[in-house]
Formats: C-alpha cells, structure tokens, sequence
C-alpha cells in the first residue's frame, strides 16, 4: 500500500512539473512579454534594460528555474489590471466557486434523487417516460444556452429569481457565502441548476436504474411481506443501497463542475474564479493567467491522486496493476 | 454519413471482410428500422445540406457589409425589411443581420471545425493506439500514460488552457479541438487492436511474412473501424459542443469567422431587455444538430456492437 502510494504521489509530482513546463513555454514563448510591457517609443538601451530587469535575457532553462523557484513561494507577479498579487486575486475568488460547484451537487442530489426513485418505482407511467427523455435533453443542452434561456425565463418574463451576482454575502469563518441568506440563497439557484444540469440527467438515471434493479430484490419482496409502508421500503432501504454509488460517482464529478463553473459564472456574472480567468484572458493579464492554469491543474491532480488513493483503499486489485 | 461511406471503401479494399455490398446493405437496413435514429439522419442530412450550400440558399450573406441594413436590428421574427423585399423569419440581430442567413453560416461554420478536427484527431489517434496495441512494451505504456494523464482532465478544461496560450482563431481552435480529443480515438483504437491482434487472420498475416506496415493499415485497421466509426460521431457532437462553448466565451472563433455558440454570445446582451430571439434560435439550432448526430451514433453503436446484438 506505501509502495503504491509513493509510486502514485511521485507520478503526480511529475505531471505537475512537466504542466508547469507546458505552461511557462507556453505562456512565455509563444508572445513576447516585452511587446506589452513597453511602448513602442522606447529607446534601444530602455528596451536592453528592460529585458534584462524581467530576467529575459538568460537562457531559457535559467528563466524556466526562476519562474518554477518563484511559483513554488507562491509568486505568480503581479496582476496588470487589480496591481495585486496574482495569485491572491486567484484565492480570494475561489470560494465563490466551490460554494457553486457544491450548490449545484447538492441540487443533483435533491432533484436527481427524487425523480429517478419515481421513474425506477413506477418505469411505465407516463411522468417517468417524461422525465427520462428529459433526463436524455439534459445530457445534449449546450449548458450556455441553457443558463440563457433561464435567465430569460425566470429573470426577464416571469421576475421570480435575480439574473447575476452572489446578492447579500455573510461571513463564515472568515469566507464570504451566499447560501446562509434569504436573498443569497435566490441569487444562487438559478447558477446551480444550470451548472448542474448534467448531473441531475445522471443522477436521475442512475437512481432509475439502481433503483429498478433494487425493487427486484429479495430484500425489498420480504419487506413487503413483512407489511412495511412502501414509502418506508424506498426511503429507507431502497435508498440506502443506492446512494454508495451514487456518491462515488457523484464525488468524480467535482472537478468537471468546478472546469464548467467557466461557463455558469460568465452567463450569471458570478464573481468566482472561471469568470475572472475569461476576463484575464480577453485583457491579457498574463500573470493571472499562469496563476489560474497552475492552481486547477494542481487541484486537478490533487483530485485525481485522492480518488486514486481512496479506490486503492476500496479495491486492493487496483494496486496490483 | 460520409464516414459511414468511406468506412464501407476501407472494408471493399480490406482483404479481412468480404461480402461488402451485404454488409453495407444490412447495416442501411437495420438502421432505418428505429424511427428516431431515421429522424436523426433526417435532421443530420438537412444540417449537411445547409453547410455545403449554405451561401446559395441562405437569404442574404450575414457578413456581406452592402447587403445588411443597420437600421433593421434587432426585429422580432417574421416581420419584413424595411425595404421590403426580405422577411426575417427568425428576426434580426443587433447589427441588423437576417438570423436565419446567420446561422445557416453558423451551422457551416460549426460542421466544419468539428469534421475537421475529429478527423485529424482520428487520424492521429488510430496512429498512436495502432502502434501502441501492436508494439507493446514501452512504446505502449508511453502512450497510454499520456492518453490516462489527458483523459483525466476534462476536455473543456484542457481546451481553455491551450487557447487561453494560444489566444484565438480558427486555426487555433482546430488545434485545441485535436489535442482534446486524439487520446479518446488512441484509446479505443488500441483497445480493439489489441483483441484484433491476436486472432488468427493477424497470425496467418505474420506467418506470410506481409511487413508490419501493411498488417497494421491493411488487416489491423479496417477490423477496428466500426468502433472507430462509433466513437467518432460521438465526438463530433461533443466537438460541436466544445467549439461553441469555447466560441460562447469569447476565446473560440473570431469575430470574422461566427460559429453558433457566437451567435448565441452575440445575443447575451439582449436577453435582458427581453430580445430572447438573438440568442434563441442559435441554440435551438445547435441542440437540434448535436441531438440528430448523438441519435444517428447511438443507433451506429447498436448496430455496430456485436456485444449490445441480441
């Protein structure tokens, strides 16, 4: 177990130092740094000092050395455009997007669960054909679209829910949250659902499946034998058996939702880290750019080993390979 | 379905199938037994059709400067231009552009950066799965790691770091789209390459003598192309997908060159003073061109599977 978890870690420490290399030679040779720092009017001997100041003139493995020694301080530069560190910017908007990312997890669960117990419950009713060809549309709805049209609909005609922002934040141990009030609570419904639209078309066909094969079992015919309440027979046993995988599979989906929280926080101007690297990207705030491909490639990996760790931990068969 | 034709070439010069004509046939045949996936085809059908004579048919060049009018934009569907000789049907945009003419170069657009870039990625993918699955031993495990270690990142996720890199532009989306989805075809490939390999038509191959070159383009590969097939309409939608995603966030396709997740950005703006048809219709568009290819694959897949075949 040891030998494969060192073997495991080493190999993520690896894919961390070949993306950093992707990413510095990337970033640094593709533009030239220069270009936009200086104006053009600038004299020959301006120009030398400045490449020399940034450190451009050494070779590219020193400048590659310099950078990884500076990333691993945690220094990213600063960002052009908040004159703040980088990586600061970076953090201070991660939480909006986890508090996102879980938002629309939990919303998968809440809506998922249900109608996928119904649609496995009763499989011929018309309401769960219905929510299967939906639980279909929810796996091909471009997810853009989809946030569009929600605001359209909740926002614009019907006025029910707000269009975009996080609305009135509290503190929590010192982080800023939506979800403990009234108003940041409507502020946070429709983003959730539209991120989370993929999950809940999985959820519900995986509860329906999971939950059609459960109904089959011994255990669930003795329970009715025994005269048990049918709700009792599903709320309790049925689901208890269903919600292991659902988890697990759920679990993996973290990060994907935390990739296309991009998508959700551009349509519904939430204040989180997927805006702030599109924004970036179109002004060309380099340092902040670097930052954010290092920290979710890094989130990323760390995601992957834990789970890889966690499976090794559930199935020894794994670590075999 | 141009590759499902050429997919019936690879199998007429492969000396590993015979009976081709049957095989074509039966596969048409069986197809058309589901009513969804013949609607799918339908739909698919008609979307090809707009792509490949999109400007013959389309009611006026959306980018042509002479042939729009500025003080048309934004009118809801269906109502006529202002000098009279054009119906929006599905309105107009900000910039006074017909949306229908739009999106017919929209779906042009679209179609072609995902053909293009899957086929590429097949391409390069079927090289590294073939010689992979074939060679074995280090080779191998270099591959495939590299395909684990991209596989575990999402695709979106992938693409947005290369173009946030490489900035925009048609080129570079194309690059994006073939780095994002290579690893998917080498995986597959190699996986049915590697049951491939050991029947006994590859050993009755090696023991001619053939050079490995030819077993692996000539025997290796036609057996692994309905999987190949398969896999491939699925990712041309999820290409579409992730073009117009991209394209949505402004890092995609320029300006010039509009895709439909650009028209649907154009209309961002709009939905809030309640113009919902800017950005309505591109995506109607867009969900119905990705759900016609996802139907024409999934019954590709049943029929193509032996395992799923009753």
């Amino acid at each position: 177990m040891l030998v494969f978890f060192i073997r495991r870690l080493m190999q993520s420490v690896v894919v961390v130092a070949l993306m950093s290399i992707i990413v510095f030679c990337g970033i640094f040779m593709i533009g030239n740094p220069i270009d936009t720092l200086i104006s053009p009017e600038a004299t020959q001997l301006e120009y030398e000092e400045t490449v020399r100041d940034l450190g451009l003139d050494k070779p590219l493995h020193q400048q590659y050395f310099i950078f990884l020694r500076n990333v691993l301080r945690g220094d990213f530069g600063k960002s052009f455009v908040f004159n703040e560190s980088a990586i600061k910017v970076i953090l201070t908007r991660l939480p909006a997007t986890l508090e996102l990312a879980t938002s629309a997890l939990i919303m998968a669960v809440i809506l998922g669960v249900p109608l996928g117990l119904y649609a496995g419950i009763y499989p011929q009713k018309l309401a769960s054909k219905t929510i299967m060809n939906f639980s279909v549309l929810g796996f091909s709805l471009p997810s853009f679209w989809v946030g569009l049209m929600l605001i359209f609909v909740f926002a614009v005609k019907l006025g029910w829910l707000p269009a975009s922002g996080r609305g009135t934040t509290t503190d929590l141990f010192g982080i800023s949250v939506s979800f403990l009030t009234i108003d940041g609570l409507r502020h946070i419904f429709l983003p959730a659902l539209n991120l989370g639209l993929m999950q809940i078309a999985m959820t519900i066909r995986l509860v329906k499946a999971d939950t059609l094969e459960n109904m089959q079992l011994d255990y669930v015919k003795y329970a009715k034998v025994k005269g048990l309440h049918p709700l009792r027979i599903v709320c309790i046993h049925v689901l208890k058996n269903i919600l292991i995988p659902l988890i697990t599979v759920l679990g993996m989906q973290y990060g994907l939702l935390i990739a296309f929280a991009v998508v959700t926080e551009t349509i519904f101007a939430w204040p989180g880290m997927g805006k702030l690297i599109i924004d970036s990207i179109n002004i060309l705030d380099r340092p902040v750019i670097v930052a954010y491909l290092m920290i979710t490639v890094f989130m990323f990996i760390t995601i992957n080993f834990i789970v890889d760790i966690l499976y090794s931990v559930l199935d020894p068969r794994i670590r075999l390979k | 379905m141009a590759q499902n034709s050429s997919s019936a070439d690879g199998f007429a010069q492969s000396p590993a199938t015979y009976q081709t004509e049957n095989t074509v046939l039966s596969i048409l045949k069986e197809f058309l037994e589901s009513k969804v996936a013949v609607i799918g085809l339908v739909l698919l059908g008609f979307a090809i059709f707009l792509a490949l004579c999109g400007p013959l048919i389309s009611p006026q060049n959306p980018y042509d400067l002479s042939e729009i009018t500025i003080w048309d934009n934004k009118l809801p569907p269906l109502s006529a231009a202002t000098d009279g000789n054009l119906t929006y049907y599905l309105g107009t945009d900000d910039q006074g552009r017909d949306l229908l003419s739009s999106i017919i170069y929209g779906i042009r657009t679209s179609i072609g950066v995902a053909l293009t870039s899957t086929l590429i990625a097949i391409m390069i993918g079927c090289i590294a799965g073939l010689f992979a699955a074939y060679f074995g031993g280090r080779i191998d495990s270099l591959i495939m790691r590299a395909v684990d270690l991209q596989l575990s990142f999402p695709t979106i996720l992938v693409a947005l770091l290369l173009l946030a890199i490489f900035g925009k532009g048609v080129d570079k989306v194309l690059i994006a789209l073939i780095v994002v989805q290579w690893a998917f075809f080498a995986r597959i490939v190699r996986g049915t390459a590697l049951v491939e390999k050991n029947k006994e038509y590859i050993e009755a191959a090696r023991c001619l003598g053939l050079p490995e070159k030819r077993i692996i383009f000539r025997h290796l590969l036609p057996n692994s192309l309905p999987q190949i097939i398969v896999v491939s309409s699925i990712r041309v939608a999820s290409a579409i997908r992730i073009e117009a995603t991209l394209s949505f966030l402004g890092v995609g396709m320029p300006v010039t060159k509009p895709s439909l997740g650009l028209l649907v950005s154009n209309g961002q703006d709009y939905m809030l003073s309640g113009q919902y048809w800017i950005s309505f219709f591109p995506g109607i568009a867009l969900l119905l061109l990705i759900i016609s290819i996802n139907l024409v694959g999934d019954r590709l897949r049943d029929i193509l599977n032996p395992r799923l075949k009753r």
